[in-house]
């Protein structure tokens, strides 16, 4: 168990090196000057900008550039500034605060509707509530996020007014809309999966035994039936948390939440290479860590499973 | 909260040990399905006394495991549906009880065990864990003394380490260890009757013995009804008291073993037994009742033997032959059981030399 953590861990070192790799890779490949960018109408004098080239490299050849970027972080944890001299880390650390506490409230929305769905919808089979599911599931799946959103900052925030429609002064309130257009595919995915997984639960040889052993419906589902259902949930949840921070990219740009998200597609734009790799890069270090987890959980769920 | 306490709720006037341990009365179950309706059952008839063991013989599509999931209520309705009958325990009708008084007595008073242990053991539960439920959910035992009394069982069906073994999970256990845990899990309670659908069909020969004598062995000590489900004529011989013959839904014949093998009386037993391989039996052609029972949706009228019988006259494609007497504590459901039991009945068609009846093993390949 041990060495399986000790193993995986030091599989991250390759991920994230290929994976800034990349990511710097595109960002280099952008035409344009950055630095003229950042200038806009103004003129610069030949000299600021030389000193700007050579204080983020940007005359060096590509891997240089790349070396001297990785080099600078696992010596010093130096993961470069933007343009104006701010340093990255202090921008995710202004910006992670609200991109996680939307990941947090999509996960709990997500996660309470999408398994209560499928565990209804699994009960009471064919019946009214069970058609419900399948159809709005279906819509959920189809629906673009974009579409989602305005549809829901339309009903919930402009003509009911319950909820605001954009920013994040109102505390929780404001993340609610935001969480709820990010849930929705996931949503209507797991709602389908736990559904269809208890259903071949419930149909199995050992949930008969369970009847047979003379157990109450009520604990034959949840302690024979759920528990093997929700393993394939679990490792869904995991996935989808781990995408989630992509997904804030659009999600925060509808809502004007000042994330991760909006950060990297301003920083695209501004062609800010060190932002835009900063981010990412613990976009992808979430991302591994987080398939870490779920792996160690799905062999504490089931126990046939073994780490070798 | 305990269960133990539950009282089976009988009924007043009668007390238990005057009505025989299981009763079935006429039972029947039928299938909705798509191609019609599949009559599974059609009044099936027989009673289990305590200590006592009764096989429950047949091939394919009898009806036996139905029968067995119907007196545990775990039969799937719909698309199963009970159409008329009687399930007495001590008396009392299963069918026409509430589900929360039937519930009480599953596992309890009558258990099961399955075929398949792998599939009907919960893969994700600790087998001790499965086991101690039994006592934790009907006994009202702590976690920790349930604990105990799953260890004890698993000594008591010769799991070796059971103590070690309890947290272990059904995987990895062998194929007879698996079957001695549901065994375990079944008798956990001293039921009455132990209902056990062909519990050794998934086995190794040599762990089919060893499992049959600890069924048996257990049967003895807990004075237990065994019903034993099977199509294996052999292992019924070593272990059974009675017999019943299963065949479209219906017991065919009933009597006790020796009368069975001996001096069957109905054509079916007849074929069942003749179509055993003997080692002593010279030259190379193995006797196969001919043809296939019929399907469950279209019944034939008569007896349901008919299409297949050596001895059928018109009288058995019209009229349905009941299930009666032919000696003492002998049934038999064939109009002319008198001629078979007594081996003196004309044969109206002759096995033909080439398929129907006769199978030439030197020629086709085992399949």
């Amino acid at each position: 168990m041990t060495r399986y953590i000790i193993r995986r861990l030091l599989q991250f070192i390759p991920v994230i090196l290929i994976s800034t790799l990349i990511v710097y890779a595109l960002v280099f490949a952008i035409p344009g000057d950055p630095i003229r960018a950042l200038a806009g109408d103004r003129p610069m004098s030949d000299a600021v900008r030389e000193t700007l080239r050579e204080q983020y490299n940007l005359d060096d050849p590509f891997l240089i550039q790349y070396f001297k970027y990785i080099w600078g972080i696992v010596t010093a944890l130096d993961f470069g500034s933007t343009f104006n001299g701010r340093p990255v880390t202090d921008i995710i650390e202004q910006r992670l605060p609200v991109t996680a506490t939307l990941a947090l409230v999509t996960l709990v929305i997500q996660t309470l509707m999408g398994i209560i769905a499928g565990i209804l919808a699994a009960l009471y089979r064919d019946r009214f509530f069970d058609r419900f599911v399948q159809v709005s599931t279906v819509a959920m799946v189809a629906l673009p996020t974009l579409v989602i959103g305005f549809l829901l900052q339309l009903i919930f925030g402009l003509n009911l007014g319950w909820f605001p429609i954009a920013g994040v002064n109102n505390g929780v309130s404001s993340y609610i809309l935001p969480a709820l257009t990010m849930a929705a595919v996931s949503t209507g995915i797991l709602a389908r999966l736990v559904r269809s997984e208890l259903l071949d639960s419930l149909k199995s040889d050992y949930v008969r035994t369970a009847t047979a052993k003379g157990m109450k419906r009520s604990r034959v589902i949840t302690r024979h039936g759920l528990r093997n259902s929700l393993i394939p949930a679990v490792t869904f949840i995991g996935a989808d948390l781990a995408s989630m921070l992509g997904g804030s990219i659009i999600v925060e740009t509808i809502f004007n939440l000042p994330g991760l998200g909006q950060q990297v597609f301003a920083s695209i734009q501004g062609q800010e290479g060190t932002v835009v790799v900063g981010i990412v890069t613990l976009f992808v270090l979430f991302f591994v860590v987080i398939n870490l987890i779920v792996d160690l959980l799905y062999g504490l769920l089931d126990p046939r499973i073994r780490y070798e | 909260m305990t269960e133990s306490q539950t009282s089976t709720g009988l009924t007043p006037g009668t007390r238990p040990g005057d009505a025989p341990l299981l009763e079935v009365k006429d039972l029947q179950v039928e299938f909705r399905t798509k191609a019609g309706v599949a009559k599974a059952i059609n009044g099936l008839n027989f009673t289990l006394h305590a200590g006592e063991t009764l096989a429950i013989l047949g091939e394919s599509g009898s009806g036996k495991s139905v029968t067995a999931q119907t007196i545990m209520g775990i039969l799937d309705m719909p698309p199963g549906k009970i159409a008329g009958g009687e399930i007495r325990y001590r008396g009392e009708d299963l069918l026409s009880m509430p589900e929360e008084s039937r519930r009480r007595l599953r596992g309890v008073k009558i258990a099961m065990i399955f075929q398949d242990a792998l599939s009907s053991l919960n893969p994700v539960l600790p087998v001790g864990w499965q086991i101690a439920e039994m006592f934790r959910v009907h006994r009202g035992l702590k976690r920790k003394e349930a604990k105990v009394k799953a260890v004890e069982m698993m000594q008591r069906v010769g799991i070796p380490g059971a103590e070690e073994r309890a947290g272990d999970f059904p995987h990895q256990f062998s194929g007879g260890m698996r079957q001695r845990i549901m065994i375990a899990m079944a008798i956990a309670l001293d039921p009455d009757v132990l209902i056990a659908d062909e519990p050794t069909t998934a086995l190794d020969v040599t762990v089919q013995a060893q499992v049959m004598r600890l069924l048996k062995d257990l049967q003895t000590e807990f004075n237990m009804g065994l019903i034993l489900i099977t199509h294996d004529l052999g292992v019924v011989a070593d272990v059974a008291d009675k017999i019943a013959v299963m065949y479209s839904g219906r017991v065919m014949e009933a009597a006790d073993v020796y009368e069975i093998y001996g001096k069957p009386g109905h054509p079916y037993t007849q074929g069942l037994l003749n179509s055993i391989p003997r080692i002593d039996d010279e030259g190379g052609r193995l006797r196969a009742i001919s043809g296939l029972p019929p399907s469950l949706t279209d019944m034939p009228p008569g007896c349901p033997f008919n299409p297949r019988c050596e001895f059928a006259t018109d009288r058995c494609r019209t009229e349905r032959p009941e299930l009666r007497p032919v000696a003492d504590g002998h049934l038999s459901a064939c109009h002319y059981a008198e001629d078979v039991y007594a081996g003196t009945a004309t044969r109206t068609r002759r096995p033909s030399p080439t398929g129907a009846g006769m199978i030439d093993v030197s020629e086709e390949a085992p399949q």
